[in-house]
């Protein structure tokens, strides 16, 4: 029924009309407080105006964004003000806001050498502006040739901005646009100052530089390119960390040094946008004392504005102070330096005759930079691999020398160069792109029948070649090769041979990582009884089989005999290698592992805390095996609920990884997922959603639909998807779970009996007590006899049944189960 | 006739102040020891939610039923306004989003209601039922929801706007605006000719007259924008949000004709 004098069920042209009452006397009613013209607003924007409620004195500069005014602000203080006017063609509000979203964070930046950010705002033609702290004096690179500062004055004012910069970080402020002209320098009590401006604007901006700046013309370009770290010229702003910083920083220093920019600003810019990219993510700069012999005159004028001669000034630099500016601007992010405290600490290094923390550029930095260069050929994790194979080959190479096999190596040198290089060289491939993977199948092929009387060479090469693909993620092609460098060895070299020996520990590795634990362990063991018998109980050969084997049973849920094991080589391996060895220090972190999953969680705690308190000074915070273990320790907070010190952790190590190892490796994936299930634990459900989400495609991308890792993440999702109330989503993942991990695992495995688990409990909240109960029923008999009685998930299972009694509403068969539990 | 707030919507004018995002988050930080901003939260929402049960075709029993188990098991217990973000969008999706959750489940799990005894349920004054316009007999029940929520915005727009008036003596000015402006707009008659109104209120001229319903409608667009800035985030979303709600009109206007 519709009643006349109510909003509610008026037809929705009424409610529109309603929705536009006032609309236009409300806007007539703004401008009455401003009745000028758009050339009016013009004109208030020039010196003798008025841009909110400064008053603008005088132009201080014009650049490529915009105009720079010197002006005045009456309240609520008076002081001078400097205000920049963005030029027109921004969206503004986008522009405000993001300017807003970060405010907060620019009022806790409280440095001398930062000038303030003030406000922001927009014109009455629409035009953002901001309002900085008025910082009189000249860019550095200007102050310093104006007052021919030495190399080491120069050094010691740079060293200022590196600290400022650092400030702004930890602060989570990011500036993205520090060039010389952003950095004034004033005098204060006959001190020079250099200040950093523009902190918050150029992020403010940022959008302008995705969306427009690179897609359209030059002219517009606003990071200043020259300045522009190759991920700014790459993916233009969303990728954008700390180290982009560092690399502008580095930009500075070169100029500081030598007068010039890193890439002469023509040359630059003569190919357009395309070029521009192309030079700074592939071209490395000239050294600055190459740059500086080959200035001709002008480079007479750089020394004597640094009161030097040339040849001193280049030899001051090749030696070594250009590696300084050479590892801020390295192409790859995590060559830099970590932060701008380091680059600062780096240049007091200097200053003080200190060993440089930078070195000179070397051949696994050149190896690097060749992958970078075709990138378009060799994507991703690829890149890495090449180095990393050209590393096992070269390294096999070493080691064959090493042992004085000179036949085998020669023929394995003629191999690689005769058949391998020969068939990527550009005739042979008349253009094709040569990646990696394409190597070591030219590799394959190549092999057969090539070694029919030199096996042992065969072995080698095919131990080699399969242990790349493996690295590669590529197991199935790994496999007939490291199955048959195994047996070769053990035909040729017999079963008691290291080589032997190490092809059983590499395919060993290979079944571990396929999931196929039992045929690895059978490897390990007979690879241990071997090892015993010839090299004796304590041999580093030894310590590592057991390092993995442990490893192995923990997965095959045999904890007793992985506790065993890892006692007694704990025991032998700080002995024989002392307790910050790399094996002392995992067998601790795995026993750690064992514990937990026999839920032993106090001791794994210890264990795990033992471990990382003992890796200081071996492995630093972002070393892969501090963040695993850390991994592994966040992992426990969360089964014990302590849900905020898992967040702690997980937050901890996750930049870290994304960082370091990307996010799509398998860890960080580990690690994602784990955060999910601690978002779910902690009622945030979106986030939560979100990681797993990536979490199980990167896993299934990873590793496929078929393996534990890609079960346990399944499990996990299972359970957001339970406190989301979205039982049928988690039925149906977890009936796929429980499929493969029964596939995989076997029913009575751990993780099965959680995916049963979580099953029954949908069962439950769907009423379908009878089919809960059976479930339950075999969960619990199945933990108890793996787990053991007291186990958590064993207690965890009784009180399901408890629980799902009550549920059904039979209170005698809940009191059975009650009274089973207190005993 | 005098515009009647039939909804007993809106507590005090104070409460409106507080946005909505701030209400949430006090509620998330434990602020809202006696659930009084539940409360207020709650009397915000009901008839959207009701409104779309409507559509989904419950009965009006089961409709009113069913708000006030949703606003109970849902909102209350399983404190959905704790997992609200204000990053992800608009609460009222987010609940409308929980709300078919609710509706999954509870289809399947149709003992539930017999669960939670009457006297504990969250205290709702579901007396007075909100109508839906004729036109929408064939509307979805995600439109009839947006509906709902726009008309309990407008509703409470025109309460608060007519509290300011009678607070500033200017009972005259919202006498004028409402026989003008809203009564015409809602029941789609002619508006009373100024002269009348002028002779019937004791106003001089008509000039006047007209400049007082100026500023009430200055007012209401204020009030408005005020009450959308305060469901969202910042100053740029408010004006997002009110071009939002036109398209929202006028496609469904279309539709309708």
């Amino acid at each position: 029924m519709m009643q006349s004098d109510s909003i509610f069920g008026a037809e929705l042209d009424r409610i529109k009309r309603l929705l536009t009452v006032g609309e236009e006397e409300h806007d007539k009613n703004h401008e009455e407080h401003t009745p000028r013209t758009a050339s009016l607003n013009i004109l208030m924007e020039r010196p003798g105006g008025q841009i909110g409620r400064y008053k603008l004195l005088s132009v201080l500069g014009e650049g490529g964004m915009g105009i720079v005014y010197l002006a005045e602000q009456e309240e609520p203080i008076k002081r001078r003000v400097a205000l920049k006017v963005i030029k027109p063609g921004m969206d503004s509000k986008r522009v405000i806001a993001r300017f807003e979203a970060e405010r907060q964070a620019l009022a806790l930046l409280d440095h001398a050498n930062i000038a303030h950010v003030y406000d922001a705002g927009t014109t009455e033609t629409g035009r953002p502006y901001f309002v900085m702290e008025y910082v009189k004096g000249l860019p550095i690179t200007e102050y310093c040739d104006h007052h021919k500062l030495p190399i080491e004055d120069r050094l010691n004012l740079f060293r200022q901005v590196c600290l400022a910069v650092q400030h702004a970080h930890q602060k989570g402020i990011i500036h993205r646009d520090i060039k010389s002209s952003n950095i004034l320098v004033s005098m204060e009590n006959d001190q020079a100052i250099p200040k950093i401006i523009d902190f918050g604007v150029a992020k403010a901006l940022a959008q302008l530089l995705t969306e427009r700046t690179l897609l359209t013309e030059e002219s517009q370009l606003l990071g200043t390119p020259e300045y522009m770290s190759p991920e700014q010229a790459d993916t233009a702003s969303e990728d954008i960390d700390t180290r982009s910083d560092i690399y502008s920083l580095g930009v500075l220093l070169y100029v500081l040094l030598t007068g010039v920019l890193p890439f002469d600003s023509e040359t630059l810019r003569e190919g357009g946008i395309d070029n521009i990219r192309k030079v700074i993510r592939e071209t490395d700069p000239k050294t600055p004392s190459t740059r500086i012999t080959k200035l001709g005159e002008e480079a007479r004028k750089v020394a004597e504005s640094r009161r030097t001669e040339v040849a001193t000034l280049a030899r001051k630099l090749h030696r070594e102070l250009e590696w300084i500016p050479l590892k801020a601007m390295r192409k790859e992010r995590s060559e830099r330096y970590r932060s701008a405290s380091e680059l600062a600490d780096d240049i007091e290094n200097y200053l003080k005759g200190a060993p440089l923390i930078a070195g000179p550029p070397g051949t696994v930095y050149r190896l690097k930079k060749f992958a970078r260069r075709n990138r378009a050929l060799i994507t991703g994790a690829a890149a890495i691999v090449v180095v990393l194979a050209a590393g096992v080959v070269i390294s096999t190479l070493f080691a064959l020398r090493a042992r004085r096999q000179a036949q085998i190596s020669e023929s394995v040198s003629s191999f690689l160069c005769n058949d391998l290089l020969a068939s990527v060289s550009p005739d042979r491939r008349k253009g094709q792109d040569v990646t990696i993977r394409s190597f070591l199948d030219t590799a394959s092929e190549s092999l057969n029948g090539r070694f029919v009387n030199e096996p042992l060479v065969e072995a080698y090469i095919r131990d080699t070649l399969g242990w790349t693909y493996w690295l590669l993620g590529e197991p199935k092609e790994a496999e007939p090769h490291l199955e048959r460098a195994l047996q070769l060895r053990n035909e040729h070299l017999g079963a008691e041979h290291l080589d032997t020996l190490d092809s059983m520990g590499h395919l060993a590795s290979l079944r571990c990582g396929q999931g196929r634990n039992t045929e690895a362990a059978e490897l390990l063991e007979k690879a241990m009884s071997t090892c015993r018998r010839v090299l004796g109980e304590e041999h580093v050969r030894m310590l590592d089989f057991a390092n993995t084997l442990g490893y192995v049973y923990c997965d095959l849920a045999r904890y007793d005999d992985a506790e065993g094991l890892y006692l007694k080589n704990i025991q032998i391996a700080r002995r024989v290698l002392g307790e910050k060895n790399n094996l002392s220090l995992f067998m601790v972190g795995n026993l750690g592992n064992v514990y937990f999953n026999q839920g032993r969680y106090d001791e794994a705690e210890r264990k795990y805390l033992e471990m990382l308190r003992l890796r200081e000074g071996v492995w630093d915070d972002e070393k892969v095996w501090t963040l695993r273990y850390k991994g592994f320790l966040a992992r426990l907070y969360r089964e014990q609920k302590r849900y905020e010190q898992a967040e702690r952790l997980y937050l901890e190590i996750l930049p870290i990884q994304r960082r370091m190892d990307g996010d799509e490796n398998f860890y960080t994936l580990w690690t994602v997922s784990g955060l999910a299930q601690v978002y779910t634990n902690l009622g945030k459900y979106d986030e939560a959603e979100k990681l797993f989400n990536e979490a199980l495609k990167g896993l299934q991308k990873a590793l496929g639909l078929e393996h534990r890792d890609t079960v346990r993440c399944m499990n996990g999702l299972s359970e957001l998807y339970m406190a989301q109330l979205k039982f049928d989503e988690a039925e149906k993942i977890l009936t796929e779970a429980l499929e493969i991990s029964s596939h995989i695992l076997g029913e009575d495995h751990p993780w099965t009996l959680t995916s049963m688990n979580n099953l029954a409990t949908v069962c439950k909240e769907q009423e379908r007590y009878e089919e809960a109960e059976e479930l339950l029923h075999k969960v619990f008999e199945d933990r108890r006899l793996k787990l053991g009685d007291t186990h958590p998930h064993t207690i965890e299972s009784m009180n399901s049944l408890i629980n799902l009694y009550e549920t059904w509403n039979k209170p005698e068969k809940a009191e059975q189960w009650r009274a089973k539990l207190r005993d | 006739m005098q515009f009647r707030d039939q909804t007993d919507m809106g507590g005090t004018r104070g409460a409106f102040l507080t946005t909505h995002w701030s209400l949430i988050e006090d509620v998330k930080a434990g602020s809202d020891k006696n659930g009084a901003l539940i409360g207020l939260l709650l009397q915000t929402y009901w008839k959207p939610v009701y409104c779309y049960l409507r559509c989904k075709e419950y009965g009006n029993e089961q409709a009113k039923d069913l708000t006030q188990d949703f606003f109970h098991e849902v909102v209350l217990n399983r404190n959905l306004v704790g997992r609200a973000d204000k990053d992800k969008g608009r609460f009222r999706s987010f609940l409308l989003y929980a709300l078919n959750q609710y509706l999954i489940n509870r289809d399947r799990d149709q003992k539930a209601q017999k669960r939670i005894p009457r006297e504990k349920l969250a205290s709702l004054d579901i007396a007075e039922l909100p109508d839906l316009p004729q036109s929408f007999a064939q509307a979805s029940a995600e439109d009839s929801y947006q509906y709902a929520w726009l008309s309990t915005l407008l509703e409470r727009v025109t309460a608060e706007v007519k509290t300011m008036c009678q607070e500033q003596g200017m009972e005259v000015h919202w006498a004028f605006f409402q026989e003008r402006i809203l009564q015409p707009i809602l029941s789609n008659s002619k508006p009373a000719s100024l002269t009348e109104l002028c002779e019937n209120y004791g106003i001089e001229d008509t000039k006047k007259a007209s400049n007082m319903i100026v500023t009430v409608k200055r007012r209401f667009r204020s009030m408005l924008m005020e009450l959308i800035r305060n469901t969202v985030v910042s100053e740029g979303q408010a004006h997002e949000e009110f071009d939002f709600l036109l398209r929202f009109l006028p496609e469904n206007a279309q539709r309708q004709e």
